[in-house]
């Protein structure tokens, strides 16, 4: 289920024939203490590991601690994975629950802005400005947004997961997430308004 | 039309390329190949002790169930010989008895009496209680005489 979006987004550090078949044979040798098999589990979850990440804590380093605590408690609960399901959304759904908790529990560092290139075709000096001023308002739109609804318009839109592997992935149902999707893009819309006309 | 009411029918929302390109920018871009090979590195270095135990955990796992099968075959050879063991010893008994008993049985019958009756006869006359001629005949009762007589030799 989610294995066709995680092979969509895996990078050079996760091969793209990455499977849930495959990643059930590689648990099966994690569980008896197999490092190569969790070396590979681990490169091919971590660039989306990381990117969920850094939506539920806004910063890189913090993204980086909370994944890798999540690839080593995933290691340490890996008795209580049932083969019969998919290692992804099971592996997700742990990184973001301890994310959610991260967010409660500690003070986070000072998210750094991030630079990206808004605009990609020329501008004038005052268009240039409004658009400035629009992804200002965008950025901000998107960091006020709930977790969870920055984590689903996120994983929709942008990792093209369907609502029911983020629904997997989330813990919760597909109507909510439904729901957290048009809460989220009506807000991230009216904050787009102005860049689209 | 697609139906983005929540609660509404769930074929999957529209998606909007233009929002998904203003939320990738605003992200930021993705984190580099080699600052994943180094948190890659860094996972590695923090997993080693929990896959290390599950390492001898698993070897001591299968130990214990390949040696659970061990001992039930254990006892089922232990079982096997024993039949197979008694069956050879119950034969030879067998054997001998038929052999012996044939040819003893005669002479028994023939002296045994007689022998029993000169004993008894010699401890009577040598003036001896019953008691010892029983236990001269027998035994004593408790197993102490055994103890005294290798303690005298």
């Amino acid at each position: 289920m989610a294995s066709v979006a995680a092979s969509t987004l895996v990078g050079p550090v996760a091969p793209h024939d990455a499977s849930d078949a495959d990643d059930r044979e590689l648990v099966d040798r994690v569980k008896h203490g197999d490092a190569t098999a969790y070396d590979r589990l681990v490169r091919r979850h971590i660039r989306r590991a990381t990117m969920i990440a850094r939506r539920l804590l806004g910063n890189v380093e913090d993204a980086e601690d909370l994944v890798q605590e999540a690839f080593v408690r995933a290691l340490n609960r890996i008795d209580s994975f049932d083969d019969s399901r998919a290692f992804a959304p099971w592996f997700f759904r742990l990184l973001i629950n301890a994310g959610l908790n991260a967010r409660k529990a500690r003070a986070l560092r000072a998210a750094e802005p991030e630079t990206g290139e808004f605009p990609s075709r020329a501008a004038n000096p005052l268009e240039l400005t409004e658009r400035g001023e629009i992804r200002e308002r965008f950025i901000a739109a998107l960091a006020s947004l709930p977790p969870r609804q920055r984590l689903v318009i996120s994983m929709f839109e942008v990792d093209g997961l369907s609502t029911a592997e983020i629904a997997a992935a989330l813990g919760i149902s597909r109507e909510t997430v439904r729901w957290h999707h048009h809460q989220a893009r009506q807000k991230l819309r009216d904050a787009l308004a102005a860049f689209r006309e | 039309m697609i139906d983005e009411r929540p609660g509404g029918s769930l074929s999957e929302p529209e998606r909007d390329l233009q929002l998904a390109r203003a939320i990738r920018d605003a992200e930021g871009p993705a984190l580099g190949r080699a600052r994943l090979e180094l948190l890659r590195a860094r996972i590695a270095a923090a997993a080693v002790a929990a896959l290390e135990a599950r390492c001898e955990r698993a070897w001591w796992e299968w130990t214990s169930r390949w040696a659970r099968t061990e001992v039930a075959l254990a006892a089922a050879a232990t079982i096997f010989a024993a039949v197979i063991g008694g069956a050879t010893t119950i034969g030879r008994s067998e054997i001998t008895s038929d052999t012996t008993v044939a040819s003893m049985t005669l002479t028994r019958q023939a002296s045994s009496a007689e022998r029993v009756d000169s004993v008894a006869t010699r401890a009577v006359t040598a003036g001896a209680s019953s008691e010892q001629v029983m236990n001269a005949l027998v035994g004593p009762p408790s197993g102490e005489w055994l103890f005294t007589a290798a303690v005298l030799r």
